[in-house]
């Protein structure tokens, strides 16, 4: 290997010999590459070189698909970026759904969708409950009036899943948990905010009881609420409602909520000045949009 | 079974493929599944052998391998170890490219699985929100993609074209 004698002493020769990233063991370049999110597996590794781009179809790369993590609006940089990388004139997020989901092999078990329903619609959303049935951890985009009504059945049939974040609480709230509660017997935790009223506190607790996560930050929701919560959930080991607004912890709550080994507050208060809680108003003027809608 | 203390005690020899030769503590030396089935199986006599190891990365991969030894015990004693274990683990990975290779190769052939995949993250974190020409300059890869081949990766997605 060593062919000039130079070479021996010289620092630089010894750190390139031998030392070829191309002729990585497959299983060390998948271990890599299941790190990364999808813009370095669609735009980066596959066009490296022979061996990086074969690690990069094993579906082991695949089982995180965080499509929230890239900018997807039509003008955004990812979007303009991938579509000069495959030589296609724009760029379409069910096309490019496909791409991840078919390259996954049905062993996504992570799933997160774009939040808004402008870029993630209902065909998508259907789509991916076929195509990634392990899914075990799902974000879903919000969920418009139009096709509200089918959103339940659809995530009834994410058997294995665990966690689930709404984002704005949805339309069709109650018969979705409804819907887990039936098919979904390992689910554990629940994310989401916007205005609690007493019904879905009560949805929450019928179909929930076993909950063990529960985060509804910058949410709207009373005493009364969020005790019927406390009583209902007595399993639940972190409970997450900071920024709220609707309640002070009081000595009531923090007795109620002894048993919770992680119970974050922070911020929330029944109520204060109008600049100073902007996330809840954001959250009450789309519920009200909602209200008109339906 | 030997107490965690007698295993600290016994020692054995690992040589590497350049003939240094390291003196190990067993507990250390267990970090590796390859070594620890080996003494389980009862084959190891005078020093232990590893021919794709030389003594740079042995002692690299001996370093990291005391540290984690001794914090398995630290972990039933103290409440959050982690965090400090963390940072130790993030200065230790951070080396040169070269050595980087050589660690997760020797991680890989020693099968110690937590090193691996410190230097895998390590591996994806220089790669992430790099450009396909900036990671072949960072790795020094040759494009070994004939024209022909790089439009066939394009057209292996038929869903982009629908």
């Amino acid at each position: 290997m060593r062919s000039k004698p130079e070479e021996i002493w010289s620092p630089e020769s010894n750190m390139e010999e031998g030392r070829r990233w191309e002729d990585l063991a497959m299983d060390c370049l998948v271990n890599v590459f299941s790190r990364l999110n999808l813009e370095d597996l669609t735009l980066g590794v596959p066009f490296v070189c022979k061996s990086w781009h074969k690690a990069s179809l094993d579906p082991q790369c695949w089982k995180i698909l965080n499509f929230r993590a890239l900018d997807l609006m039509p003008w955004g940089s990812f979007s303009k970026r991938f579509a000069q990388a495959y030589h296609i004139k724009s760029f379409s997020f069910s096309s490019f759904m496909k791409l991840a989901t078919a390259r996954s092999r049905r062993s996504a078990i992570d799933l997160s969708l774009p939040s808004t329903a402008f870029i993630a619609s209902l065909p998508d959303l259907i789509y991916a409950s076929n195509e990634c049935p392990r899914v075990k951890l799902l974000a879903l985009p919000d969920v418009l009036q139009t096709y509200a009504k089918r959103i339940p059945e659809i995530i009834g049939r994410w058997k294995e899943l665990e966690f689930l974040d709404m984002g704005l609480k949805p339309p069709s709230f109650e018969p979705i948990l409804e819907q887990i509660s039936l098919h979904c017997k390992s689910f554990v935790g629940l994310q989401m905010y916007g205005c609690l009223y007493r019904e879905d506190a009560l949805a929450i607790v019928t179909h929930l009881p076993k909950l063990k996560y529960l985060a509804m930050k910058g949410s709207y929701l009373s005493k009364q609420e969020l005790l019927v919560i406390l009583d209902g959930c007595r399993e639940l080991e972190e409970l997450d409602v900071t920024r709220c607004r609707g309640f002070d912890v009081d000595d009531e709550v923090l007795r109620k909520a002894s048993g919770i080994k992680a119970f974050e507050y922070k911020g929330s208060k029944f109520h204060d000045d109008y600049d100073e809680y902007e996330d809840v108003l954001w959250g009450l003027v789309l519920e009200v949009h909602r209200f008109h809608q339906s | 079974m030997m107490s965690l203390a007698a295993q600290k005690e016994k020692k054995i020899v690992l040589r590497s493929s350049d003939g240094e030769e390291f003196e190990v503590e067993v507990a250390t030396a267990r970090q590796s599944k390859m070594i620890s089935n080996m003494i389980n199986d009862g084959c190891v006599e005078g020093s232990i052998p590893l021919f794709n190891v030389d003594a740079r990365t042995l002692a690299k991969v001996i370093e990291y391998c005391r540290r984690h030894a001794g914090a398995t015990r630290i972990l039933d004693e103290y409440d959050n170890p982690n965090e400090e274990i963390k940072s130790w683990d993030a200065t230790y990975i951070d080396v040169h490219q070269t050595i980087l290779y050589d660690i997760l190769q020797a991680a890989d052939y020693l099968e110690i699985k937590d090193l691996l995949d410190l230097a895998c993250e390590q591996v994806a974190n220089i790669i992430r929100g790099k450009h396909v020409e900036e990671i072949r300059n960072t790795f020094n890869i040759k494009n070994d993609f004939t024209v022909e081949e790089e439009k066939e990766i394009r057209k292996q997605h038929p869903w982009l074209f629908e």
